[in-house]
């Protein structure tokens, strides 16, 4: 059975879930998932998610080679299963959730702590039946050991200095030099999975605009796909191009706030000064045409809530020629500051390798060379009519990682000119019918691809639904960025890859 | 007692115009940045807010923390008194030359090391091992400025190096200028300043100075930003001192001569602070190891200015 | 008669003390009787110091000493000045051992050779012949090797006995073949006649082994590797003997001859020595702020000071060569200003890390911590001692720190191109090893004194008893006062060096509060003047601070980033305090080297750092030399087991060549 095979044949002659859309979900036995383990280790298929419901755990793959993508589930009533951690790096951290949000175990990971369980809920093993007690202490969380004489602990966060997401960095170091840097996150966790369960769509929806309020338009969109999926049922065409008009103004939007923010932290605050207030003229023109200045809860299952007025589109088509003009001289600033490329090149440098086992996507994935774009992979409409580019970076350094978003820029800006010549005409919305089912999305924001996978109930309400968001697979690499860098290096680092604190958190 | 009357005057000038120079920098920067910016006595506001807070300090502090706002101050304001800004004619000024007055500038920096140290956290250690890194070669550099001037003048004294220079004894010279290259580097430095350190960023693993006093509230943090204040304005009123004295009143010059002094002083702390802040505005922070290169530059740059006098001499 | 009480008092009290070596309490007793000769000798060089000037020198003619030779001994105002700091820094020892010594684990052999330590260095200082002189050395190497090797259940203390054997031996054997040198030219072996012999003094080879003589003692780069193996293995008073005084003693003996008994030197020899002591200063003081043991740091600093002072002595001799003997002056007061302020700073700092050593158990300053809350009055005196080594004003270091650097600062007005370009650069060295001095102190004081304790024993330390804390609260307060009054103390050293130059330095120019050695316009410092400023602008502060600010204060937990940690390790220890500089210069200078071995995210392996440090000087010259002189000692040991027929070749030909050599030598 291994051996060069795609993840289609493999799975083949499993036995498949009837509704799940758009893509096929098998129920693998315990042999079967060792296979899927064996062969995993052979082949390189990225491992898009893994998350539980009920008693059941599932693993979201996709083969890179065809593009093809399956969920693969396991059904285990001991309440543990073998781990994908030894495979696939990325799967630690989801499962360490996994085990406390459900108290399922994986077998074989070798991390026993928990990740989002601070010991501070008033239950454990929140989403399990029965719930678990609640700890008498706050869980003593031991980091992870380092052995060498006369380090020094920096116990960074979850309170900063600045208005940041809350997130607690541990660095061992020796003078500047870092030996080992562990982040600790889930202080923003809201308990999406259970407040979802059991919530009509049009609630689950603004949950799910709300999870990583810069990436809303995202959320927003993958979940509605994944409505869409489950019930299958389609948005009108017009819908989908307004989708991906917002879509793309929002990547506009925080790209620019990041070139800025890295910058500023680099002490160049000019740079950020110019971006914010082009980022400003970009949500007030979402304001302008949309009613809202970052576009929340615009994006509904079945379409759309507000229409492009023909002023709104000449707002937006002047916006994009100010945006491309005043880019390129805040580009030639970056370009031409040796102070601020001293910075930037060489620095937080992630290998393209290590992108790949950790199956990091996005601007982080792209500056080392990943290639994965869901808006291209998947080719979700319109954007399977558009014509556009999906850049990448050799070097994964700093300067990758804003050359990127730079890119990434140039590519959105051109895209929103598009989506404005080739915008259809028709109705924006389509009623969801009533029914039940299972449905995923994969959906490109700005940060990278957000996985969603929900299951409805047969009056239409969300039974479980779980967002995966891309800094899962991004954050750990954080922790290898910093090798070979010193303490005051770490923010830049931070910044370039601005993962979600609240979207991991769940 | 007219030098004794100056010298309690220019005592209290330093204290009182070292915030204004701070707003000023901060304003032109915000101007720069395309922001409107808060005027340019807000420092003062700041500094009156903190001296109403009450002071929290660390359980594992010593008494050593509580001292330490007030030495500084202290030894800052003393340094600043004694550098002639307005008259050389003040009773203070030959109690320090410019070896001393480096020497109470490291006492000042001696002990804001030893506070952030004294919490026991790893913020303040952190400030304080990068501040002395830094000083290391900032201070050498400083001491070598003084030698070069000290072989073109024969005199480590600020008052005497000012007369020397009005009585027309320097020309245009390399040394000279070299000497005021490695000043300006040592000054950004030493004043914490972009591109060595940011005054302005709230990212405690990339700070030297704001590291140091994080664990400082209330009234013993208002005397520690003070005393940068006030050290930003020394190290311009030094600039202005060594290499632009025309304006500075000398001994036997009627009163008025002072209100000239001080319309110069304060004409060229304005120029150079607009000069500071455009230059912050367009030079991001270095490197921290980048910073040995370039305060050993500095260093490099204030011994060629001693031996091109030499050189100059033989031609 | 005086002088030989007090000498006869130590003989007796080391003799002595061997009968009590059973009971601790005697070898308190023992320090405590050191005391009266101490402040005896003391007083006896204050009192020549203040003498008028023109007093002549007390001589005494002792039949002691070679067949024909008779002892010469001699107090003059050199003398006299190095007796005080012999002295002062010995009735601080004597004072600390009194409550020190009965702790150690083996007071019966620490008690007698304390007071003959004494006698050997008080013996140097007075000598005024070669054989006597010669005779105090090697008997004070002897002593203090004895004190380095006192504790003997330390095989690290053997070690360094065993180093520093070789050493003195080194220093002894240059020194005797120095005087052998000068006593053929100029004729004898006695210094009054070698000082009145104009010319001669041995030539180039002689200057070359007094320096490497007294340079070894002194802890001269290269010469340094046993000082800081030495001086840490000694009894913490010992320590503050052995680095605060013998090294002046030494230093004493370079001043003695080259200034004295020899000849005016070439500006040359000036020279060298700067640059000898520029690369003394900058490698002590750079290994200083690499070290962890508290004691090994301070020796360290020890061998940065002696630099220090090598440079104000070569630019006295330059300054001499060039017929500038005010220049001169200068830089000879500025040497023993230093030579002064660092006996007394160094004792005071040994002794405050003797009590530290004691209250914890602990040397290695990256396991204290914390220590200023539990050992207030050590901990103050320590400060104390920080700044004033460090050069901060209003204290005694800076003042002579300021004294070097305007000599410094005046010499390149010496006409050779090497000097020009020399002294700019010895320059740069001394103001980056006082730059690093300060960081080396901050970083002492900060982990020993500062911060959150970093083991139980620290935790747990205790203040040391009385007669400790009085041993170092008048070594600390005389630093003050030593550094509030400078024109007072550098006028008394102007008479000390008056008649070794025919010259005296005017302190005051500008007046008494003003120090202002060299013209009144050229640069001035008057402590007295700071200090008194300084306090009515504290007084003001202080007013005005609360007379407008809230003047509560509460206690808090420190700001945590809402995460407390309280471990030890949460605060920046020693090695990363320095690492910066570790990272920039050690590089270079100790081929220094981090290996940080980072396990991938998320792997649960230890992640792993090592240092890797090497001393190029030791790998590159004494650990060679350590082989080669293995090698040949094997080649030696072949020769004892030759058959007859060999030892009478080699007789044979030893007669070949002793004859050659009578032939082809000129007559005498």
């Amino acid at each position: 059975m291994l051996g060069n095979t795609t993840l289609t044949e493999f799975l083949d002659g499993l036995r498949t879930v009837p509704q799940h859309q758009p893509w096929p979900r098998h129920l693998l036995d315990e042999r079967a998932w060792m296979d899927l383990l064996h062969q995993l280790a052979e082949s390189d298929w990225t491992l898009l998610g893994l998350w539980a419901d009920g008693g059941e755990v599932h693993a979201a793959l996709r083969d890179e080679e065809d593009g093809a993508v399956a969920v693969a589930s396991l059904s285990c009533p001991e309440r543990k299963y073998p781990s994908l951690s030894e495979v696939r790096p990325g799967a630690i951290r989801l499962e360490r959730a996994l085990r406390d949000l459900w108290g399922i175990t994986p077998v074989g990971l070798s991390d026993p702590r928990p990740w989002l369980d601070h010991g501070r809920w008033p239950v454990s093993r929140p989403l399990a039946l029965p719930r678990g007690p609640a700890p008498e202490t706050p869980v003593d969380y031991p980091f992870l050991p380092v052995e060498g004489e006369a380090l020094h602990i920096i116990p960074v966060g979850p309170v900063h200095a600045g208005v940041i997401e809350p997130g607690h960095f541990r660095f061992t170091c020796s003078g500047e030099s870092v030996v080992r840097l562990e982040a600790r996150l889930g202080y923003t966790h809201k308990g999406v999975e259970e407040l979802m369960a059991g919530k009509p769509l049009a609630e689950a929806a603004k949950l799910a605009a709300r999870l990583s309020g810069d990436s809303t338009v995202a959320y927003s969109l993958a979940f509605a796909r994944a409505v869409e999926a489950a019930t299958a049922s389609e948005a009108p065409p017009r819908a989908h191009w307004l989708r991906a008009l917002m879509a793309e103004l929002e990547r506009i939007a925080n790209h620019l706030l990041d070139v800025g923010g890295v910058c500023n932290d680099a002490a160049f605050p000019v740079m950020l000064a110019h971006c914010t207030t082009l980022r400003e003229e970009v949500l007030r023109a979402n304001a302008a045409c949309f009613g809202h200045r970052l576009l929340m809860d615009r994006i509904l299952p079945g379409g759309v809530s507000h229409d492009l007025t023909r002023e709104g589109g000449a707002t937006l088509r002047k916006l994009c020629a100010t945006l491309a003009q005043r880019l390129n001289i805040l580009v030639d600033i970056y370009d031409d500051l040796p102070s601020l490329q001293d910075r930037t090149v060489g620095t937080g440098i992630v290998r393209p390798a290590l992108a790949r086992r950790f199956g990091a996507g996005g601007v982080v994935g792209r500056a080392s060379m990943q290639g994965g774009d869901a808006r291209k992979a998947v080719a979700y409409p319109p954007y399977d009519e558009l014509d556009f580019a999906v850049p990448t970076q050799p070097l994964g350094d700093v300067n990758a990682r804003i050359w990127q978003r730079i890119e990434e820029l140039r590519e959105s800006l051109s895209l929103v000119n598009q989506l404005m010549d080739g915008m259809p005409g028709g109705p924006l919305t389509r009623p969801i019918p009533t029914r039940g089912g299972e449905g995923m999305a994969l959906v490109e924001g700005f940060r990278g691809e957000i996985l969603l996978w929900l299951r409805l109930s047969e009056a239409g309400k969300v039974v479980r639904c779980h967002p995966r968001d891309p800094s899962w697979f991004q954050w750990p690499l954080l922790e290898a960025a910093i090798e070979n860098n010193i303490v005051a290096d770490f923010p830049l680092c931070n910044k370039s890859f601005n993962c979600s604190y609240s979207g991991v958190d769940l | 007692m007219i030098p004794l009357l100056w010298g309690i005057l220019h005592t209290l000038l330093v204290v009182a115009a070292a915030p204004w120079a701070t707003g000023l920098t901060r304003r032109v920067k915000a101007r720069l940045q395309g922001r409107r910016g808060a005027s340019c006595w807000q420092p003062y506001r700041d500094l009156w807010r903190l001296l109403q807070k009450d002071s929290v300090i660390a359980d594992s502090a010593s008494w050593l923390f509580h001292i330490t706002p007030y030495v500084v101050f202290v030894a800052v304001w003393l340094a600043a008194t004694i550098l002639p800004t307005l008259t050389t004619d003040m009773i203070m000024t030959p109690a320090a030359d410019l070896i001393a007055l480096v020497a109470l500038l490291g006492v000042a920096r001696f002990f804001t090391a030893l506070a952030g140290l004294d919490a026991g956290t790893a913020f303040g250690g952190l400030g304080a091992s990068r501040e002395m890194f830094i000083a290391s070669l900032g201070e050498p550099a400083m001491l070598m400025v003084t030698f070069s001037l000290s072989v073109l003048a024969h005199t480590t004294s600020p008052a005497h190096l000012v007369e020397f220079v009005l009585a027309g004894h320097v020309g245009l010279e390399v040394s000279v200028g070299l000497a005021m290259g490695a000043l300006l580097m040592v000054a950004l430095a030493e004043s914490g300043r972009i591109p060595i350190d940011n005054p302005a960023t709230h990212l405690e693993l990339t700070m030297v100075h704001e590291a140091m006093v994080l664990e400082y509230s209330g009234r013993h943090l208002a005397l520690m930003e003070a005393a940068a204040m006030m050290r930003q304005l020394l190290f311009l009123s030094l600039i202005i001192c060594l290499f632009l004295p025309w304006g500075i009143a000398r001994p036997g010059d009627a009163a008025p001569w002072l209100l000239v002094g001080l319309a110069a002083w304060i004409a060229k702390v304005a120029a150079l602070s607009v000069v500071l802040a455009a230059y912050e505005s367009w030079i991001a922070k270095m490197r921290l190891f980048r910073i040995a290169d370039f305060l050993g530059g500095a260093l490099l740059l204030a011994l060629l200015a001693t031996i091109f006098l030499y050189v100059s001499e033989a031609l | 008669m005086v002088i030989g009480s007090a000498m006869i008092a130590f003989l007796l009290l080391g003799l002595a003390a061997p009968l009590g070596r059973r009971r601790p309490a005697v070898a308190g007793l023992v320090h405590l009787a050191c005391l009266p000769p101490s402040l005896l000798l003391l007083a006896l060089g204050l009192m020549h110091l203040a003498a008028p000037p023109g007093t002549p020198p007390q001589i005494i003619t002792l039949p002691l000493g070679l067949p024909g030779l008779a002892g010469h001994w001699r107090l003059d105002r050199l003398s006299a000045f190095f007796l005080l700091v012999v002295n002062l820094p010995a009735v601080l020892a004597g004072l600390y051992g009194l409550g020190y010594a009965p702790h150690l684990p083996r007071p019966g052999r620490v008690a007698p050779f304390l007071p003959l330590f004494l006698l050997g260095m008080n013996g140097v200082l007075l000598a005024d012949d070669a054989f006597s002189f010669l005779l105090a050395w090697e008997f004070m190497s002897l002593t203090s090797w004895l004190l380095v090797v006192a504790d003997d259940g330390n095989p690290e203390a053997g070690k360094a006995g065993l180093t520093y054997l070789s050493m003195a031996a080194f220093g002894g054997f240059c020194l005797l073949a120095a005087f052998a040198l000068m006593a053929a030219d100029g004729g004898s072996f006695d210094f009054a006649l070698l000082r009145a012999h104009p010319g001669g003094g041995g030539g180039v080879l002689a200057v070359l082994l007094v320096l490497l003589g007294t340079g070894s003692k002194a802890g001269m780069v290269p010469l340094h590797p046993w000082l800081p193996l030495a001086h840490p293995a000694a009894p913490s008073h010992a320590s503050a003997l052995m680095s605060g005084v013998m090294t002046k003693v030494a230093l004493y003996g370079l001043i003695r001859i080259l200034f004295d008994l020899q000849p005016v030197l070439g500006w040359q020899w000036g020279f060298a020595l700067m640059l000898l002591g520029a690369a003394t200063a900058l490698t002590g003081v750079f290994y200083a702020l690499m070290q962890r043991d508290l004691k090994v740091l301070l020796a360290y600093s020890t061998v940065e000071n002696v630099g220090l002072i090598l440079v104000a002595l070569g630019l006295a001799a330059a300054f001499r060569a060039y017929d500038q003997p005010a220049l001169a002056a200068l830089a000879l007061v500025a040497a023993l200003y230093h030579v002064l302020n660092h006996s007394l700073i160094k004792s005071l700092l040994f002794l405050g890390a003797g009590a530290v050593v004691s209250a914890t158990g602990e040397r290695d300053i990256n396991r204290l911590g914390g220590l200023l809350n539990r050992m207030p009055v050590t901990g103050a005196c320590f400060l104390a001692g920080a700044c004033a080594i460090s050069a901060l004003p209003p204290l005694n270091g800076f003042v002579s720190e300021w004294l070097v650097f305007q000599s410094l600062f005046h010499a390149p007005s010496l006409s050779h191109w090497a000097m020009r370009f020399g002294v700019p650069v010895v320059g740069v060295a001394l103001a980056l090893a006082a730059a690093f001095a300060a960081v080396c102190f901050v970083r002492a004081f900060g982990t020993v004194f500062l911060g959150r304790p970093r083991s139980a024993a620290a935790a747990a330390a205790r203040e040391a008893p009385l007669s400790l804390q009085l041993a170092q609260v008048v070594p600390a307060a005389l630093c003050l006062g030593l550094g509030i009054f400078p024109v007072l103390v550098s006028g008394g050293l102007a008479s000390v060096v008056a008649p070794l130059l025919r010259v005296r330095l005017p302190t005051a120019l500008l007046g008494w509060p003003w120090l202002s050695p060299i013209a009144p316009g050229a640069g001035s410092y008057s402590a007295l003047m700071l200090l008194l400023t300084g306090v009515a602008l504290a007084i003001t502060t202080v007013l005005v601070v609360h007379h407008f600010g809230s003047q509560r204060t509460r206690r808090a937990p420190v700001w945590d980033c809402g995460t407390p940690c309280a471990l030890p390790e949460a605060q920046y220890s020693a090695d990363s305090f320095s690492q910066p500089l570790r990272r920039v210069f050690g590089r270079p200078l100790l081929a220094a080297r981090e290996l940080i071995d980072m396990p991938a995210p998320g792997d649960t392996a230890p992640a792993r750092f090592r240092l890797e440090i090497r001393d190029p000087l030791w790998d590159g010259l004494y650990a060679r030399l350590i082989r080669l002189v293995n090698r040949l000692a094997d080649r030696v040991n072949r020769l004892q087991s030759l058959t007859v027929r060999h030892y009478l070749l080699m007789m044979f030909w030893t007669l070949v060549a002793g004859l050659v050599i009578v032939a082809v030598r000129p007559p005498l």
